[in-house]
């Protein structure tokens, strides 16, 4: 499903009166299929963009169109195939974590075999199937992110929104988990939109990466990253990218 | 990639030590309970002895010894039982009327905005004013009994549910809208388990509630029940059938927190961490 951000700006009303504007005439256009990483000081914004895109959040002025849904101030709506890996886990802690993905998976209707036999595959990925019946308050805060992972990935969604999705998790973990992401994008290619802190991981992943400025947040500028894939990430052009990238980032993005 | 495996610990000691070791650990945890109640029973007892009057407390040994009595006689359980099912069919009322009416004025503004007032009146309102309207209205009836029990409890309930509902995790509601689950799974799956801990102390609180109007209900205005043998032997100023039927009363609430209600939240709860401060 394609995006398109139009002039999008979001001011959350405060409890003093007036208000705090978070989003600032953000203008961009994503494209099926693309991979878009968003880079940007804490605070300024980004969960919370990803939150109108879900639906979640009405904007203030402008509008964002999700395929052929339009989300602007007055009309909110619930776009679908949205999958979304919140920056928190958000799992429910009374069921265990085969009912929590049954639960997600329910609406899209599969036979029970097939249900059984994604939570399967999908645990397997990011190896926590022998954890398949505990409750989430007996897992550890990367084995919740991880489930938190898969119940996005699990219902095969259009677009994914992905707010930190690995921070909790161990570097070597971390780096297995994204070469599988990268292996099942290959058969499906939705649209993402990844919000991370770690430049490594934008330039491994991206298409196009967009630096956010400070709150209120726009995009200062896109970096388009046309290495092909599967990408390693100790290649030169893949360092020197990041290197350029934090430049930017600690030079003139931050100062403000 | 392999699945992390759970490993199992090796078996380091033999069983049967391990098992007395529990028994008696297990043991050990009840003493506090058991000190308690010695303790109590001591105190009563001294009280007893150095009050001039025996019209004031009746002693341990002439309570017990009326309670043995007591339960030799079929009449008691007929009491026992008629006062327990008024007593539950207004707390059942009460429960669910509370239930519906806390989640609606949790979740909808509307709601609170129209009852929010009413429930705090209600809540203010003396139960013995309920007993007494209500005995007007319905004369000395079943009905008049069960209606007291359950406006009286109502307004209790309703405020612990509504305010449960209110404190219940909007993330995992936002969770639930972008993964559009149903409506009803919204409700039972999401809402439901969160207010769950509320439904358990309304309960508690709700049943504790219940008992004691119950029985002035049936002080009042009954010619059966417990609360009828109160008003039948404080008219004799007989303290230790007082007693006899006041231990009555406590030992089946006793039974029913820790028997009933302590054990369906444990299990339904089972998913909760436990908490160590
Ligand atoms: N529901 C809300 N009501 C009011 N203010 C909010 C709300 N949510 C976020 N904010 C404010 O909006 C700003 C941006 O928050 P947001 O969570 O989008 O930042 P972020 O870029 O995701 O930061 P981080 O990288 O630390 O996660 C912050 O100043 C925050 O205080
Ligand atoms: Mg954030």
């Amino acid at each position: 499903m394609r995006l398109a951000f139009q002039s999008l700006s979001l001011q959350f009303p405060i409890a003093e009166g007036g208000s705090l504007p978070v989003l600032d005439k953000i203008t961009a256009s994503v494209e099926e299929g693309e991979f878009i990483c968003l880079l940007g000081p804490s605070g300024c914004g980004k969960s919370t963009l990803l939150n109108v895109v879900a639906g979640l959040l009405s904007p203030t002025e402008g509008s964002v169109v999700i395929g052929d849904v339009e989300i602007t101030a007055g009309a909110r709506a619930l776009p679908s195939g949205i999958g979304y890996v919140f920056q928190e886990p958000r799992l429910l802690d009374w069921m265990s974590v085969e009912k929590n993905l049954l639960l997600t998976l329910k609406p899209l209707g599969l036979p029970a075999a097939e249900r059984a036999a994604l939570i399967r595959r999908y645990l397997d990925m990011v190896g926590l199937y022998a954890f398949k019946d505990t409750y989430p308050q007996r897992l550890s805060g990367g084995m919740q992110s991880r489930i938190s992972l898969i119940r996005a990935l699990i219902i095969s969604p259009q677009i994914i929104l992905m707010d930190e999705p690995l921070n909790s998790v161990d570097a070597i973990t971390a780096m297995r988990i994204r070469g599988e992401f990268v292996r099942l994008l290959e058969a499906a290619r939705p649209t993402i939109l990844f919000v991370t802190h770690n430049i490594g991981e934008a330039v491994y992943f991206a298409d196009r990466i967009f630096l956010m400025t400070n709150r209120p947040t726009s995009i200062y500028r896109e970096i388009r990253v046309t290495l092909p894939r599967p990408r390693s990430t100790t290649s030169r052009e893949l360092t020197e990218l990041e290197a350029e990238i934090g430049r930017i980032l600690v030079e003139e993005i931050l100062p403000d | 990639m392999q699945s992390e495996k759970v490993q199992q610990l090796p078996v380091i000691a033999s069983s049967a030590p391990r098992a007395s070791r529990a028994v008696r650990r297990r043991v050990g945890s009840y003493l506090p309970y058991l000190y308690s109640v010695l303790g109590a029973l001591l105190a009563w007892w001294l009280l007893a002895a150095l009050l001039p009057s025996q019209f004031i407390l009746a002693t341990p040994l002439q309570t017990f010894t009326v309670l043995g009595g007591l339960l030799q006689k079929p009449d008691t359980y007929v009491h026992i039982v008629l006062t327990l099912m008024r007593l539950f069919i207004g707390f059942f009322i009460a429960e669910i009327l509370g239930l519906i009416l806390g989640t609606l004025m949790g979740l909808r503004q509307y709601f609170e905005r129209t009852f929010s007032l009413w429930v705090v009146i209600g809540l203010t309102i003396p139960s013995l004013v309920w007993a007494i309207i209500t005995l007007m209205i319905f004369g000395l009836s079943e009905a008049g009994v069960i209606v007291a029990i359950a406006i009286t409890s109502f307004p209790v309930i309703t405020v612990n549910i509504w305010g449960g509902v209110k404190s219940i995790n909007t993330k995992l509601l936002d969770m639930a809208k972008v993964f559009r689950l149903s409506r009803a799974d919204i409700l039972l799956r999401v809402i439901l388990p969160q207010i769950l801990p509320y439904v358990f102390s309304s309960s508690r609180y709700g049943i504790g509630i219940c008992w004691k109007i119950a029985v002035v209900v049936e002080m009042l205005g009954s010619s059966n029940g417990v609360g009828y043998q109160f008003a039948y032997w404080f008219g004799l100023l007989s303290m230790s059938h007082v007693f006899a039927w006041t231990f009555i009363l406590v030992v089946i609430m006793t039974v029913m927190e820790f028997g009933v209600i302590r054990v369906l939240e444990r299990r339904v709860l089972a998913w909760r961490p436990e908490i160590n401060f």
